[in-house]
């Protein structure tokens, strides 16, 4: 019978071995190049064969760089702008760059920004105060909407429109009372947030003012801080579900929430927080802060907070971020925010 | 397009209807009777057996009869230039005779009987008695025949006096049969396989392409599959059912099928009738189907029969075998990554077993590297017996039992996770009379995933256990009923309770139990169905059926009603032109965001707020067999409803609420063309698969509302199986794959969020942008030796054999100074090698 012959030959650098190994119809031989067709192909030389071949294929590398048609993102305007009828309309102006670069994100000068209103009649030039940000006169009404337009030579020019929600959060009562099993100072403080009927979105923090007399130095320290808060209230786990341990506690020095488990209602929420009390040389002052944000605002956070959290992980799907600058990035959003102050018994 | 295919369709089915009307009174052979003689006779009160010899000599024709059919009676007859057909009808006139033509213008003349008579049997392997599934029974005297289901049963009815049958199967010699049909006939028929040395034996494959009416179907002889090249030594039926037309692989190195744009979930894979839900061992690398211990395996891709149901987008049926009949027989094989035995064999006359066993020995050799005490393994194992009653009775109870499981133990933590289905099933074939045959199934169904955490580090003994896992008994009755070579009725009905339990987390501190979730749903499913595949006319078969189904969760009950249709029109120069439509309707979903089909993938029920997914399915083809090559070319668009995905950002790890809170519904839509080019049998042998598909999805919380790529569109998919054996023994195969590159989602731009520091990527769209593409070869070579009674071969297998650094995901990375993106691959050349022996 005719015998076909494959002959592979195997040689591994720096060692002094070679084989040859035939396949043919009588069967499987392994065999040195002195002593060809000898060997039987059953015991150490198969097993020499096979451990040599692994060895000999197990040099690769298992990740290289790729060219990938992206196309070339053309640097847009980055529009960044929360506004809310306690100050004038101020806007960071920066531009975006193609994923691949590393430059830093300069301020961008020379841009003429105009905000308008409703019908779309100007309201005047925002005027640039240098770092990239641009500051008009006007403080926006509640429910009003404001819209700008900013344009740089060699960009788009990009547009985008928002409004301060029409009314500000209303609590209507507030109870504190301390939590004495705790090392640390913890208080916990509960509110009743009426919301109105539609869609609603908050964002709640506590601001803590202090004054602390140094007696050694002779000087008195101001300070001002939003307080860490937790809570176990169902309203902050969408939002904050990187936040929450394994006890169902969120942990934020900010809850950003939307009313659709509670919409229409009075609802108790309640946190806890490491209120300090006054002391001699101490005194302090806090404030409950509920920001009523848009939704514009609320989509952005969310969105923003969510791409973090899947970082690189090339198993999960990215998120993308709420934009609502048409032709260019960033946000431009309204907010209302009401204070309460929170006594401590 | 949609309306555009529907208009594809409705003109084909037009198309149908008329000629339908123009053929349904022609003869059987119209070419034929238009060539055929014209005389001139005259004829007065002669006996009809000498004007039948008379016409015979004057058009020169045969006209071959039983002489003692002819009646005995005088006729008076006149015809001046008429077709000689047209005037051997017209004397037939009266009489209980009807005319046949051969195809070299032979008239034959039949008797009709008042009865007609049944001939039934078995279609068996001679060597060991496994039922031969899909065998072809012809009459060539009638042209017509019948095929067996999947217990190797056929049921074939005649009036005639006598039949001339050929049994083929594909790599087995036919067998030629001639009866005479004075009653019913019972046969079991035994076919021998083909060995290369017989080839001037005939040799003939299954029904041909363009004989079936069903479309999107193919069925892949186990023994190719197993001269395929291995990943690790190891014969993945899943992994080659990825080598076809319409079949995407997903992750490299996985089992998982996404099937003409959807999704695994939505494949109905059966295993020996009972649906498994967890299909591989090793994190999806490894199926959990043992080659060996297979009979048959059939992929359903479009045209879905009303039989079959509860999934969208494949019907995967696989067979065990029943067990050698003759003689104790067996396998076993030892390969890098594991080693199996299996052996069956007769228990008595009418009694069988077969058990099947694997496990790896991953962690034996690992443990030469870490320590002892961690370690991952599977086992699989399956155990089946028949027991044959009588000749109407037959009883099959199969089991398989398998596991996964990654464990890591130090003196004050542990931590384990194992995945594993149980599938039990105890199946009843009965026959009522040779024409009705039914088969009644219980089965019963367990997928289980569970991570258990262990910590007695601290002063308390903290104790997680993580649960996910579905658990089903079911109950079915199938009819398969044959009142005659033209219909094959299939109707039945059964009923699923299935009892879910997605994602339960269990903390146990200090003994004392308490969940934090326990989201157990109970659901139950029924169905019925009928079906008829029937020959309408000479040319037009059709397979039309309906199904019924419903479903109760939460005290919610839905239903759906599925119509089904395909049809097969022989074109001249048989080529057939195949259509079909289907409705499915799935009540559970596959939830998944791992995109790898990682057991954490949890199987949910359709609830009062997650609706149950539909799909809708067009299709046509043409398909042929040219010489030993069947080739068919199908076009298909399919809808789907109410598919499910985690939200963005939302994971499976997140307890605190509820999987339906994480998830949102959407749509999809595929589309494409697919040829198959294939050759089952010879020296050669193997296909040519080519796929030219769509793949969209729609959520409304996802891509801001946007259809989007499916993450597995595919446009060009290219797949070459071939093997080659130049003698026995030997056998050389090879396949290479060809993919468009997956869709992924990358980001183009970077800009400054609100925060100083906080930098934003930008992305255009879900799956904007696509990978490099895949390609591998990969090659093996078989060579048995025959040792008397034992069979010993080894494989020797390179996966990716020019080391293609295919791509598995891409990341954004620092290189040389400068920002890249960076591909990572997986698998490189991967050599391997088993050895078997078969006894």
């Amino acid at each position: 019978m005719k015998k076909i012959y494959f002959i592979i030959r195997i040689g591994v650098r720096g060692l002094n071995s070679r084989l040859h190994v035939i396949f043919n119809t009588e069967g499987l031989r392994a065999t040195t190049p002195e002593e060809p067709f000898r060997l039987p192909y059953r015991g150490l030389k198969l097993k020499t064969f096979l451990v040599l071949l692994i060895i000999s294929v197990s040099c690769f590398s298992c990740d290289q760089v790729v060219q990938i048609d992206v196309g070339h993102e053309n640097t847009r305007l980055v529009v960044n702008s929360l506004f809310n009828p306690d100050s004038v309309i101020t806007l960071t102006l920066s531009h975006s760059q193609f994923i691949l670069e590393e430059a830093l994100f300069e301020p961008v000068s020379g841009a003429r920004a105009i905000l308008l209103d409703e019908e779309g009649m100007k309201l005047g030039e925002m005027a640039y105060v240098g770092n990239g940000i641009y500051k008009s006169n006007i403080e926006p009404d509640p429910g009003k909407l404001y819209s700008i337009s900013v344009s740089k030579e060699g960009l788009k020019t990009v547009t985008a429109y928002n409004k301060v929600p029409a009314k500000k959060a209303n609590v209507v009562k507030i109870e504190t009372k301390p939590l004495r099993d705790e090392s640390y100072n913890n208080t916990t403080l509960s509110f009743w947030l009426n919301d109105p009927e539609g869609d609603d979105y908050y964002v709640l923090y506590l601001q803590e003012k202090g004054t602390v007399y140094l007696e050694q130095r002779d000087t008195t320290l101001v300070f001002s801080q939003h307080l860490l808060l937790t809570s176990n209230e169902a309203i902050f786990h969408e939002f904050n579900i990187d936040d929450i341990s394994d006890n169902e506690l969120a942990t934020s020095v900010s809850f950003t929430f939307k009313d659709d488990l509670f919409d229409g209602q009075i609802i108790k929420i309640t946190v806890q927080a490491g209120l300090r009390h006054n002391k001699k040389n101490e005194k302090y002052e806090h404030s409950l802060y509920l920001r009523k944000i848009s939704k514009a605002y609320y989509l952005y956070q969310k969105t923003v907070k969510m791409q973090e959290r899947n970082g690189e992980n090339p198993f999960s799907e990215p998120v993308p971020v709420y934009n609502n600058i048409q032709n260019g990035f960033g946000i431009f959003a309204g907010f209302n925010v009401a204070s309460y102050p929170v006594v401590i018994p | 397009m949609r309306k555009q295919l529907l208009l594809i369709v409705s003109f084909f089915f037009a198309c149908v209807m008329v000629c339908k009307s123009q053929t349904a009174k022609s003869p059987n052979n119209r070419s034929v009777v238009t060539e055929m003689p014209h005389v001139s006779v005259h004829f007065e009160n002669n006996p009809l057996s000498e004007v039948l010899q008379q016409i015979a000599q004057k058009a020169d024709i045969g006209i071959a009869y039983k002489t003692n059919i002819i009646p005995d009676k005088n006729v008076t007859y006149k015809a001046v230039d008429k077709n000689v057909y047209t005037v051997i009808v017209d004397l037939l006139e009266g009489t209980r005779l009807y005319v046949e033509l051969s195809k070299n213008g032979k008239v034959i003349l039949i008797k009709r009987r008042n009865q007609s008579y049944t001939v039934s049997g078995f279609v068996r392997d001679v060597s060991n008695g496994e039922a031969l599934i899909s065998a072809n029974i012809y009459n060539r005297l009638e042209q017509n025949g019948a095929v067996t289901n999947k217990y190797g049963f056929f049921s074939y009815t005649t009036n005639q006096d006598s039949v001339m049958l050929r049994i083929s199967f594909v790599g087995y010699q036919s067998e030629f049969l001639a009866l005479g049909i004075e009653e019913d006939v019972k046969l079991n028929i035994a076919l021998k396989p083909m060995v290369k040395e017989m080839g001037h034996l005939t040799v003939t494959a299954n029904k041909q392409i363009e004989e079936e009416t069903l479309m999107s179907s193919i069925t892949v002889p186990v023994e190719q599959i197993k001269k395929m090249p291995h990943i690790l030594g190891e014969v993945d039926v899943l992994k080659v059912l990825q080598l076809l037309p319409g079949v995407q692989g997903g992750v490299e190195g996985t089992s998982g099928l996404y099937i003409r744009g959807g999704e695994p979930g939505q494949n109905l894979i059966l295993l020996d009738g009972v649906p498994v839900y967890n299909v591989s061992h090793l994190m999806g690398f490894v199926s959990i189907f043992n080659a060996d211990a297979i009979n048959n395996i059939e992929l359903i891709k479009g045209g879905f029969p009303a039989r079959y149901g509860g999934r969208l987008s494949s019907v995967i049926d696989i067979r065990l075998k029943e067990g050698n009949k003759e003689e104790i027989s067996g396998a076993a094989s030892v390969g890098i990554l594991d080693a199996k035995l299996m052996i069956n064999g007769p228990i008595s006359d009418n009694m069988t077993f077969l058990i099947s066993g694997r496990r790896t020995y991953a962690d034996l050799l690992v443990r030469a590297f870490i320590p002892d005490d961690a370690g991952y393994y599977f086992y699989d194992l399956i155990g089946k017996t028949s027991y044959t009653l009588n000749d109407n009775d037959r009883f099959y109870v199969s089991g398989y039992f398998g596991n996964d499981r990654a464990y890591y133990f130090d003196p004050d933590r542990g931590f384990g996770m194992g995945w594993g289905n149980i599938l039990t099933s105890l199946r009843w074939n009965h026959i009522y009379n040779p024409k009705l045959f039914s088969n009644v199934t219980l089965t019963y169904s367990r997928y289980r995933f569970d991570v258990s955490v262990n910590d007695q580090s601290g002063d308390d003994t903290n104790k997680i256990k993580y649960l996910s896992g579905i658990q089903d008994f079911a109950a079915s009755i199938d009819f398969d009923y044959f009142p005659s070579p033209d219909h094959d009725i299939k109707f039945g009905g059964g009923f699923i309770r299935h009892r879910f339990t997605p994602g339960v987390f269990t903390d146990v501190p200090d003994e004392e139990d308490y969940d934090l979730i326990r989201e157990e749903t109970y659901s139950s499913e029924m169905f019925a169905y009928v079906e008829d595949d029937f020959q309408l006319t000479d040319r037009l078969k059709v397979n039309a059926g309906i199904r019924l189904s419903g479903y109760n969760v939460k005290g919610q009950f839905f239903h759906s009603v599925e119509p089904r249709l395909s049809f097969n029109y022989l074109l001249p120069g048989r080529i057939a032109l195949k259509g079909s439509y289907a409705r499915m309707t799935q009540y559970i979903h596959l939830l998944t965001n791992s995109g790898i089909g990682l057991p954490t993938d949890l199987w949910v029920p359709a609830t009062p707020k997650v609706k149950p997914q539909v799909s809708r399915q067009w299709a046509v083809g043409l398909a042929k067999t040219f010489g030993g090559f069947e080739v068919s070319l199908e076009g298909y668009y399919k809808t789907m409803d109410n598919i499910i995905a985690y939200k963005e950002g939302a994971s499976y790890l997140s307890v605190q609420d509820s999987w339906q809170d994480k998830v949102v519904s959407g749509e999809g839509e595929s589309y494409g063309a697919e040829l198959l080019v294939q050759k089952k049998i010879g020296k050669w042998s193997g296909w040519l698969g080519y796929t030219f598909a769509w793949s969209n999805r729609r959520f409304k919380l996802i891509n801001f509302g946007t259809p989007f790529p499916y993450r597995y569109d595919r446009r060009h998919d290219i797949n070459l199986a071939l093997s080659y054996t130049p003698r026995k023994g030997l056998t050389l195969s090879a396949n290479w794959v060809y993919a468009s590159g997956e869709a992924i989602t990358l980001p183009t731009a970077r800009y400054k969020g609100l925060n100083q520091y906080d930098e934003i990527k930008y992305y255009e769209g879900r799956n904007a942008y696509r990978m490099p593409a895949y390609h591998r070869l990969d090659l093996s070579i078989r060579w048995t030796e025959d040792n008397g009674g034992w069979n010993r071969t080894w494989a020797i297998s390179v996966y990716n054999a020019y080391n293609h650094k295919n791509p598995f995901f891409i990341a954004i990375q620092r290189r040389r100074n400068q920002r890249h993106f960076v591909q990572y691959s997986l698998f490189p050349i991967i050599p391997s090698i088993s050895y078997s022996i078969k006894f």
